[in-house]
């Protein structure tokens, strides 16, 4: 702390002050003299002072009056006052009645020895409160520093995460532009091979007409892929556009997309009542039709397949049940059914498709800020636990 | 390009894509509707015919086709852009237009509708399923050239 502390001393009379100006010289303070109150608040208000010594009978301003002014000033409200006076009147209970800040009282004549030493006391708070308000301003000063680098931080992963979901959006743009690309000269290479066998069939020998044959059927599976990843990437870049929506009704619509499939299958599907949440209907109603098309799909060749849907609001979130009594599987592998194009069985096996059913599902629930869990024992059936936000921000 | 029979039932083709016109060129072979096919490259050279311009003036070699087959992604102008300028003429407006393109984008559909486009259909994978289609829509706008919108193929 470097700078030189002051005391006033207000004392009409010059051998006073004089005498005051003697006794405090060894607190090594700087002494300003005032003779008159009105002197005094003049000089408070060029002066920082750590404390002031007023007489209390004085013309024109009395002691107390200057304290008074004094504590109706911001500057020097806080003022410690230590006042001397031969007789402490009534005034001095009025005075306590403004009281505030520190104040002190000497009887005339005085002890020096106990001036100086309440005076060091008042210096010593000074002291104090000046560090104190230092390391106040530090630690402002710290804490500023410290929002604007969090701030840049900030702004810096705001700015990383708004590259990486262009990128991401890029992504998605390029699987569609590709897979919708890529359709144009695979559906020549099917409808050639397809007019070479209609046409020329009788040009080949068996072996040849095999080799036709399989030349297609790749070619209708890779057709196939391209349709999914088609979809599975416009689930990626379609606004989603959220409403509320009655999980009972487009689990219903989906499951009456799917009503051939279902009967032929001889199965049944059982909806309950469930909440009412935002998303996107379209989105809900694929993610529904991929659920059941799944269980029906996957269903044992002993028993009809039966699945039920139903739903209820958990902890603040929508929690949505698809069970089925199919074929389940080993949990082991329930990280993978929700990739694109995993499958967990054979090309050849009765259980065909493209692998991109759960995917979609997946990816829909993501969108959607929600979680897919997933609980299965193989030859029992699966549960899928869809777990959905009841709102939705909005322009998500 | 197809030799004309008469009374025919004249079809305009604008498609950039040769083998997609050898497809319905093969197609029509098979249909039991007496043709005569004819082909552009680009929905300006489809005007063009259509306004009897340029290398198109003999209206007696290109006649006033009774059916255009429009794809939508061609060089210079594009199906759409040909469509709306057809559908703005009164002397071509009643010709029936089917969108016949390897999109299935829902937005296109809507676009081709709004436009005017008679019908929209996807080019299919299999041969067997263009000359079903396309002899079906023949035959519709035969009997009916306002055929209701409907998605072919999809």
């Amino acid at each position: 702390m470097g700078h030189l502390q002051k005391i006033l001393i207000v004392d009409d009379k010059a051998e006073n002050l004089f005498a005051l100006r003697q006794i405090l010289s060894e607190t090594k303070a700087e002494i300003i003299e005032a003779p008159k109150g009105n002197d005094a608040l003049i000089a408070s208000l060029n002066h920082e002072f750590a404390v002031a010594i007023l007489d209390v009978q004085m013309p024109e301003m009395s002691g107390y009056e200057l304290a008074e002014c004094l504590r109706k000033d911001k500057k020097t409200r806080h003022l410690p006052l230590i006042f001397l006076s031969a007789v402490f009147s009534d005034e001095y209970h009025i005075f306590k009645g403004y009281e505030v800040g520190a104040v002190d009282f000497i009887a005339k004549p005085f002890d020096p020895r106990i001036l100086i030493g309440k005076v060091n006391i008042f210096l010593q708070l000074d002291r104090q409160r000046d560090l104190l308000r230092n390391a106040r301003d530090e630690l402002e000063l710290r804490v500023l520093e410290r929002t604007a680098e969090l701030q840049i931080a900030y702004s810096a992963q705001e700015q990383h995460s708004a590259q990486l979901k262009a990128m991401n959006q890029e992504l998605q743009e390029f699987a569609f532009i590709a897979s919708h690309d890529l359709q144009e000269p695979l559906r020549k290479i099917q409808t050639f091979g397809n007019m070479l066998v209609r046409k020329h069939k009788e040009s080949f020998n068996p072996e040849g007409r095999d080799y036709m044959e399989r030349m297609i059927k790749a070619a209708n599976r890779m057709s196939e892929l391209l349709r999914s990843l088609l979809d599975y990437s416009r689930t990626g870049t379609s606004f989603l556009n959220c409403e509320h929506v009655s999980l009972t009704e487009v689990a219903r619509d989906a499951a009456s997309d799917l009503e051939i499939l279902i009967k032929k299958a001889k199965g049944s599907v059982e909806i309950s009542d469930m909440p009412t949440v935002d998303a996107d209907a379209t989105l809900m109603r694929q993610l529904f039709q991929n659920f059941i098309g799944n269980s029906i799909k996957y269903r044992k060749e002993s028993e009809p397949p039966s699945v039920k849907i139903y739903g209820r609001i958990e902890d603040g979130t929508c929690q949505v049940m698809i069970e089925d009594n199919g074929i389940g599987f080993d949990e082991c592998y329930s990280h993978k059914i929700f990739k694109p194009f995993e499958r967990l069985h054979g090309k050849n096996t009765r259980y065909s498709g493209t692998g991109m059913g759960l995917a979609i599902c997946k990816k829909i629930v993501n969108r959607h800020g929600g979680k897919i869990t997933v609980r299965s024992i193989p030859e029992q059936g699966t549960t899928f636990c869809v777990s959905l936000p009841i709102e939705q921000e909005k322009g998500a | 390009m197809m030799g004309r029979q008469n009374p025919s039932f004249i079809v305009l083709m604008a498609d950039d894509d040769e083998d997609d016109c050898l497809f319905v060129e093969s197609a029509f072979q098979e249909m039991d509707i007496a043709h005569d096919l004819h082909f552009v490259g680009d929905g300006r050279e489809l005007l063009d015919y259509l306004y009897n311009n340029g290398d198109f003036a003999d209206p007696e070699k290109y006649p006033k086709p009774n059916l255009i087959l429009l794809d939508l992604h061609m060089p210079r102008v594009d199906g759409l852009e040909a469509l709306a300028i057809i559908k703005s003429d009164s002397q071509l407006k009643n010709i029936p237009v089917l969108i016949l393109t390897t999109s299935r984008e829902e937005q296109d559909i809507a676009l081709a509708e709004q436009a005017g486009a008679s019908s929209f259909l996807t080019k299919p994978g299999v041969f067997e399923d263009l000359t079903d289609m396309l002899e079906k829509f023949c035959t519709a706008i035969q009997h009916n050239p306002n055929v209701p919108f409907e998605v072919i193929g999809c």
